[in-house]
């Protein structure tokens, strides 16, 4: 067995704010989630290390078990879920939304790359948000803006 | 060596080719007829001149999807070159390696390693527990930040795809597998990139299938069900380490066993990883 997934769930009135640690692959088991049912599920991949094929498989099973008329909210999605909701179809589902994810950005002067966390609606005509440093300095973004916002359009579908 | 080049750019390519320093094939002569060639090159636009031959080599800028489900699934190549900053020192190693009997040399193709992590796993458990802690100690300094990440990636399906593969296409994922002989994994840096090899002496993949895995994974895009009590592969695995690698190798070596490798360059910039078109070669060497 791998590292166990970790689930954190926090319940309020119409809603379950979830976390979700570490690695999503063929061991995760989402039943916790699943015994819950409220309208809006919020779900926090900040701490998401990992998603592999067979994790993607477990994903979108449990993702079509929660009910049609609830809403699932994503949010802190790390890059490398961003770069696997775009290469697989079906890791949303329609009507669901991303809140917020991380871009990459990259700094000039210190040669580096940052992680910069963007609300989806900052992002316009598939057009990164100008970012600065905390100097002021305009960062990069560094990505392909259609290749790296094509996940969006999936939102809605 | 005879060499046969059918491209847009003939004259510039034939002068990098002749003028790279990786260049390792001395008194190349360029020939117009390909029946007297001993590897003919080709571009995306001409790969239907082609014949589809083992000594083939197409070169193809355009996307990874466009490559696989286009190029590859109509006409099927052993040797795609795909537009990475150094397509011109892939030609050349792999007309040294075509000339020396498809004896794939890992220090041809990626150069001494500067360091290099060397593992044998027993069993699918082991790799479980083991992976992240290996992978977690190493210094990608050459590479972008969330380089860590895709070799993370491209280590775990690399290492579950030797091992369930040689269970059983259906075996269950979450079952441990213990095989005959380990697995080797294999991680080395340099000034290039990052090289990840795992070796399999089990029985390992054949080309073909690998082929059939990568053009399902771009043409459905969606996991496989799982079916009955056994999960097997979701059938996506081969999509994601071609989609990540900036070189993906199958190596073969007869009575000795399977070697897959992928190549991340050395690159600061994601955004430059980003403009990749990865590359799929296949090499059966006799040694």
């Amino acid at each position: 067995m791998s590292e166990v997934l970790k689930i954190e769930t926090i319940l309020s009135d119409d809603e379950v704010n979830i976390n979700i640690i570490g690695q999503i692959d063929e061991d995760s088991n989402f039943s916790k989630i699943l015994e819950i049912s409220k309208n809006i599920y919020i779900l926090n991949l900040q701490e998401v290390t990992l998603i592999n094929s067979c994790g993607v498989r477990e994903w979108i099973n449990f993702i079509e078990k929660i009910p049609k008329n609830s809403k699932i909210i994503y949010t802190n999605v790390p890059q490398i879920v961003v770069e696997q909701m775009n290469m697989v179809k079906g890791f949303l589902r329609n009507n669901d939304e991303i809140a917020a994810f991380y871009a990459p950005y990259y700094n000039e002067t210190s040669d580096r790359i940052v992680s910069i966390l963007l609300k989806t609606n900052q992002i316009i005509d598939e057009k990164a948000p100008t970012m600065k440093d905390d100097t002021g300095e305009e960062l990069e973004f560094d990505a392909i803006e259609a290749q790296y916002f094509n996940f969006i359009k999936q939102q809605g579908s | 060596m005879k060499i046969y080049l059918n491209t847009p750019e003939i004259p510039e390519l034939m002068t990098e080719l002749d003028n790279h320093p990786s260049k390792t094939v001395e008194n190349i002569e360029w020939v117009n007829d390909t029946s007297q060639a001993d590897i003919r090159i080709y571009d995306h636009s001409l790969w239907r001149d082609a014949k589809g031959l083992e000594t083939d080599i197409l070169v193809s800028g355009m996307n990874d999807e466009f490559n696989i489900l286009k190029l590859l699934a109509e006409k099927p190549c052993y040797n795609l070159i795909g537009k990475n900053d150094n397509y011109v020192r892939e030609i050349n190693q792999v007309i040294r390696t075509v000339k020396d009997k498809n004896n794939w040399n890992s220090s041809l193709f990626f150069g001494e390693y500067i360091n290099s992590y060397n593992f044998s796993f027993n069993s699918s458990c082991e790799v479980k527990k083991e992976l992240n802690n290996i992978l977690d100690n190493i210094n990608y300094e050459k590479n972008f930040k969330s380089s860590v990440d895709i070799v993370r990636l491209l280590s775990n399906e690399l290492l579950m795809n030797a091992f369930y593969h040689n269970k059983s296409a259906t075996a269950d994922r979450t079952s441990n597998v213990l095989l005959e002989k380990p697995v080797i994994f294999e991680l080395g840096l340099n000034n290039q990139g990052i090289l990840i090899k795992v070796t399999d002496t089990n029985g390992g993949i054949q080309f073909e299938k690998l082929l059939d895995s990568l053009i399902r994974g771009f043409k459905e895009k969606t996991p496989r069900k799982k079916e009955g009590e056994s999960a097997g592969g979701a059938g996506l695995g081969l999509y994601f380490i071609f989609k990540m690698a900036n070189q993906t190798i199958l190596n073969v070596t007869k009575d000795k066993g399977t070697e897959i490798i992928c190549v991340v360059d050395a690159n600061k910039r994601y955004k430059e990883y980003m403009a990749r078109v990865s590359s799929l070669l296949f090499f059966r060497s006799i040694k």
